[in-house]
């Protein structure tokens, strides 16, 4: 495609005719951004119509659907935080999924070191193994991890189903994290090594401080789909004090459906969700950069 | 300071430095915690899933009669299991086509300079962080024939009689898909959004001196440049779509999905598991899931294969 | 960076330490038992028995704090026996499932629905056989303990003669209405088939549609069960549903199934069902706008925080049909039960606890607090549902819901009579189509099927 123009040729069209033709893609341009208004539009309504639901009587939530609650029912929220113990899963929840991230890039971030640099026999077999594993639907799985996780007795534990995550969220992280350490420029290295630099001072005081997009990209990826996980948590954990968040949603959803208690279901949902809006309001730079850095290069 | 080396010319491609002594000291220490981690807990459990597929089992008695292909073999006779076939393959494919479709449209819209751009691009995103079950209740009530939002609005700008049972078992397919799209295109849009804020702005800005429209740009400059991305992002939504379960199982009324809804995901999880009927058939279940994969390797070769060509380096 | 890298480490081996050490968690209920997997050992006399019991209540439903008050009472009252709950929720099953595939720990006792208990354990016989213990005493009275259920309701679970269920809490279904609703019309209860189809007219006449509900897959069938039943009588549609050559369906009993579901749909039922989504549509009922509803006995007590304050919950047994083998007083019974897995390390403990739970006074419980019918007979019955008690008391016979056959055949409902079926009650095929593509379908389920017969399990 030319770039370089004879931009006298340009001149010459009348701005009219100019205008005339780039009515069309003008009109698309608008139309697409009244597609943009709408769909922000319906987005906000619909999650401030959560929040606001969450406030109501079971009986408003049904005859006046759309409208303000006539009072506030905080006592939704305290009885889904006491009654159904959403404090003690918020903490289960945050606990395991924080230590799940961590122990993920502190795994990956080495291995897609290697991988994405390193020439040796199998390189390439070993990186395609890996990121094969994001094509398995981890529904299969769920028996045979049961078992193997009740061989080591670490079933219905907490420690467990942070390995448990932590293999499970391998495949991704090492695929995004090869993909981007291998943006990374060599001559640092080289300049580092030059300077006497050990291999593995190499790897932390220079890669690893380049890499930092990267690994908070991989870091808020894997908490976002940890967070709201339920199935591997569901066969695994069966004392309630173990639970987490996304589970005692899901067990709001199932008492809710036997009490009719839609306000309550509401109120756990935004309890859920309250963590990630907050990560995402102060951090939604961040985490769109980090999300997006890992996917381009 | 290190011996015998000579310098060497800039490697054209990383995977050529390997010749500093003591580099290769540490592969094995880096590479092992992940690669045990992963074959203890991925790996080794996918071969025994594999296992149970050659399998008939109730997951109830420790039980397991080998029957070789046998599940293999009635999946194919199935019905069922097409219809849930067919169903994902339109998530994959209609669904794929209404998110990438208004991904463009909302990339082309928000392109630098555009007022506004972040917080758009963050309120997009956000259905992609909430929990699938909520989604699913939020889109019951949006989709009610009596109260919910959508008829709603029909009946307030005059056009009552276009007002629908969305969820009518006709229509629940289609319901679906939507709202599948609503919560995912949010993800790639904000990809393919950062894919395009990267190239370089001279090439647009030469490209308007030049007169081309803003569709043309769009057309010859930036689906080009993200050519990449863009592949990312189709696999990625491939194997998404392939695998979604979640929202899909809580949509509709009741424990289960109406069948026509019943994705492979799906299926697999009520011969498995399931809520009230009682059918508890794991070998077979396990086995409509393996296909899963065959259909996942598939799309990621197709996929590349129809993405490919040269790499542009910028 | 230094130090962030020292915070984040900080809080890594905390939290190690956190999780690995409490095992239980923070515990703010105090039915709550966190489970413990080292027992101090007891040089007293009486052993210290464990026992876990996996339910299928949620937290905070009414009765699993009428489950959990039992636990506590029967703690205090045997100091020696410490019984684990987890409220499991109505995925019990699964549960159980996975922790006997893996090898985890089984509970002793589990419960649930009488339907899923005899597919996932009474046939496969992984549950204790309890006819000695129905022989001996009730808790704390002098009667056998097999005497006091409702009768009928022992009988209905048991495997070859024998019997594995413990039943506690009865539930039926019926049609529910407003009593102010009909006193205002002017109408009666229907007792057949054409003084049902007028008082489908009356109600619509009045304004609301005669019928609602819930597109629900699992509720239609209720449709055609209890049609079924009143045409074919009792068994019959159990009987079709195994059979392999697909013949039952060409019996007209069948095809009149068909026809009077397209009656209800077309002169009864609301039109804007098919998109009702649970719970609008039994919402909508509590608020009087529909008349009918088809439905278990739980759906007062669901309905109730929404119902209009002056809503008097009536229900009247599905209509006899003229010319039906089916009585009006064959009446459904759905049982909630214990059953003992029979690798109970404390099988005499469980079956002591078991009869703990069905003295009168927490039975009554389950009536005022869970607002249910209890197993026991001779006992009141919740207001919302008092015409329940009518039902059982002039009883004939009794039958399992859907006539048993999700329960035995379960793939076969779930994959091919629920999709047709939710399709002819709403519109989308014939009744001569329903029935033409039901028996072709379930003769190609047969062929395809591994041994011809039902699934292997």
């Amino acid at each position: 495609m030319a770039v370089i123009q004879n931009s006298k040729i340009r001149s010459r069209e009348s701005i009219l005719l100019r205008g005339i033709k780039e009515l069309p893609s003008n009109f698309v341009y608008f139309g697409s951004q009244l597609v943009l208004y709408c769909w922000v539009g319906f987005t906000i309504f619909s999650f401030i119509w959560i929040i606001v639901a969450s406030f109501k009587t079971n009986r408003e939530l049904f005859s006046q659907v759309w409208q303000l609650p006539s009072s506030l029912q905080f006592g939704n929220y305290i009885k889904a935080w006491s009654v159904v113990h959403m404090g003690t899963y918020f903490l289960n929840s945050v606990v395991i999924v924080s230590m799940a991230v961590l122990l993920i890039l502190t795994i990956a971030a080495p291995a897609a070191y290697i991988l994405s640099r390193f020439k040796f026999r199998g390189n390439e077999a070993i990186t395609n193994l890996f990121i094969a594993g994001m094509g398995i639907p981890y529904q299969v799985l769920l028996v045979p991890l049961f078992m193997l996780f009740k061989q080591f007795s670490l079933l219905d534990n907490r420690l467990g189903l942070v390995l448990a995550y932590t293999g499970l969220s391998l495949p991704f992280s090492i695929f995004l994290l090869t993909g981007f350490f291998r943006t990374l420029p060599t001559e640092l290295e080289e300049a580092a090594a030059i300077d006497g630099c050990s291999e593995f001072g190499i790897f932390r005081k220079v890669m690893l401080p380049l890499a930092s997009p990267g690994l908070v990209s991989a870091a808020i990826f894997n908490f976002i789909s940890l967070w709201n996980e339920y199935l591997l948590a569901l066969v695994m954990i069966t004392t309630d004090g173990k639970r987490t968040l996304s589970l005692g949603l899901y067990a709001l959803q199932g008492a809710m459906q036997y009490t009719s208690d839609w306000v309550g279901l509401f109120a756990g949902v935004v309890i859920i969700l309250l963590p990630t809006l907050l990560i995402y309001i102060i951090m939604s730079e961040r985490v769109l950069e980090g999300i997006t850095f890992g996917a381009v290069k | 300071m290190v011996e015998g080396e000579e310098p060497l010319p800039p490697p054209h491609n990383n995977r050529e430095v390997n010749v500093r002594k003591g580099r290769n000291k540490l592969i094995i220490p880096f590479l092992l915690p992940a690669a045990i981690i992963y074959l203890v807990i991925f790996v080794y459990p996918t071969i025994q899933a594999l296992f149970v597929t050659l399998n008939d089992w109730s997951g109830f008695t420790p039980n397991m009669s080998y029957v070789g292909l046998r599940n293999f073999q009635e999946l194919l006779k199935d019905p069922k299991y097409w219809i849930s076939v067919r169903n994902t393959l339109g998530i994959l494919f209609l669904g794929g086509i209404g998110i990438f479709g208004f991904s463009f449209l909302f990339t082309g819209t928000l392109t630098s300079g555009f007022r506004g751009k972040r917080i758009f691009r963050a309120i997009i995103f956000f259905p992609y962080l909430v929990a699938p079950i909520a989604l699913a209740t939020l889109w019951s009530f949006i989709y009610n024939p009596r109260f919910g939002l959508l008829n709603g609005v029909l009946r307030a700008v005059g056009l009552e009689n276009l007002t629908q049972q969305w969820m009518a078992p006709d229509r629940l397919y289609p319901a679906l898909l939507v709202a599948i799209v609503w919560i995912s295109t949010g993800f790639y849009t904000v990809i393919l959004l950062a894919g395009t804020d990267k190239i370089p702005q001279e090439f647009f800005d030469a490209a308007k001196v030049e007169g081309a429209s803003r569709f043309q740009m769009f057309w010859r400059i930036t689906i080009p440049m993200i050519w990449d991305v863009l592949t990312i992002c189709l696999v990625f939504w491939g194997i998404e779509a392939l695998k979604m379960f979640e929202f899909i199982y809580a949509f509709g009324s009741g424990d289960q999905p109406k069948i026509q809804i019943w994705t492979v995901g799906v299926y697999m999880y009520i011969l498995s598991f399931g809520k009230r009927a009682t059918i508890f058939r794991m070998g077979y279940g396990t086995a409509v899931a393996a296909t899963i994969l065959i259909f996942v390797i598939l799309f990621v070769l197709l996929t590349r294969r129809i993405m490919r060509r040269e790499v542009i380096e910028y | 960076m230094k130090t962030l890298w020292k915070c984040i480490w900080t809080l890594v081996i905390s939290g190690a330490l956190l999780l690995s050490g409490c095992g239980g968690g923070t515990q703010a209920v105090q039915t709550e038992q966190p489970v413990q997997t080292e027992q101090p050992v007891q040089t007293a006399a009486p052993e210290q028995i464990e026992l876990q019991y996996w339910a299928l209540w949620n937290q905070g439903e009414a009765q699993q704090e009428v489950a959990a008050q039992i636990i506590e009472d029967y703690m205090a009252e045997h100091p020696n026996v410490k019984i684990n709950v987890t409220w499991a929720g109505r995925d019990v099953l699964t549960k159980v499932r996975s922790a006997i595939a893996g090898g985890g720990t089984i509970p002793d006792i589990t419960d649930q629905a009488a339907d899923e208990l005899w597919g996932a354990f009474i046939k496969d016989g992984i549950v204790l056989q309890l006819d000695d213990a129905l022989q001996g005493k009730a808790y704390g009275e002098d009667t056998t303990w097999a005497d006091i259920f409702l009768p009928g309701t022992l009988q209905q679970y048991q495997y070859e003669g024998k019997t594995y269920l413990i039943p506690y809490e009865v539930i039926t279904s019926a049609f529910w209405y407003n009593g102010n609703l009909f006193k205002k019309l002017s109408v009666e209860p229907a007792k057949t088939w054409s003084e049902l189809m007028n008082l489908c007219d009356t109600i619509n006449a009045s304004g609301i549609p005669a019928i609602g509900g819930d597109n629900d897959t699992w509720a239609n069938a209720y449709y055609f069960y209890w049609l079924s039943q009143r045409i074919n009588g009792s068994g019959a549609f159990f009987n079709a549903a195994g059979d392999t050559s697909g013949a039952s369906w060409d019996s007209p009993g069948f095809m009149e199934v068909a026809q009077k579901t397209e009656e209800i749909r077309t002169r009864c039922l609301d039109p804007n069902f098919p998109g009702n989504v649970w719970p609008a549509g039994q919402t909508d009922w509590s608020m009087n706008k529909s008349g009918l509803l088809l439905l278990g006995s739980w759906l007062p007590n669901e309905v109730r925080s929404t119902a209009d304050p002056d809503f008097e919950f009536r229900g009247m047994p599905f209509p006899e049909i003229e010319g039906g083998k089916g009585k009006i007083t064959d009446v459904e019974s759905y049982l909630i039960g214990y059953v003992i897995l029979k690798d109970s390390a404390h099988p005499q403990e469980a079956i002591d606890f078991i009869k703990f739970a069905l003295q009168e006074k927490y039975q009554m419980e389950i009536v005022n607090k869970g607002q249910n019918m209890a197993a026991r007979k001779g006992l009141e019955v919740p207001e919302v549902i008092s015409d329940v008690k009518g039902m059982f008391d002039t009883a004939t016979s009794l039958h399992k819901p859907y006539d048993g056959v999700q329960a035995e055949y379960g793939e076969w409902w779930i994959t091919i009579l629920n999709p047709l079926y939710d399709q002819l009650l709403t519109g989308g095929l014939t009744p001569e189509k329903f029935i033409q593509n039901l028996k072709e379908q379930s003769i190609n389920y047969w062929v395809n099927k591994p041994t011809g017969e039902a699934p292997l399990r």
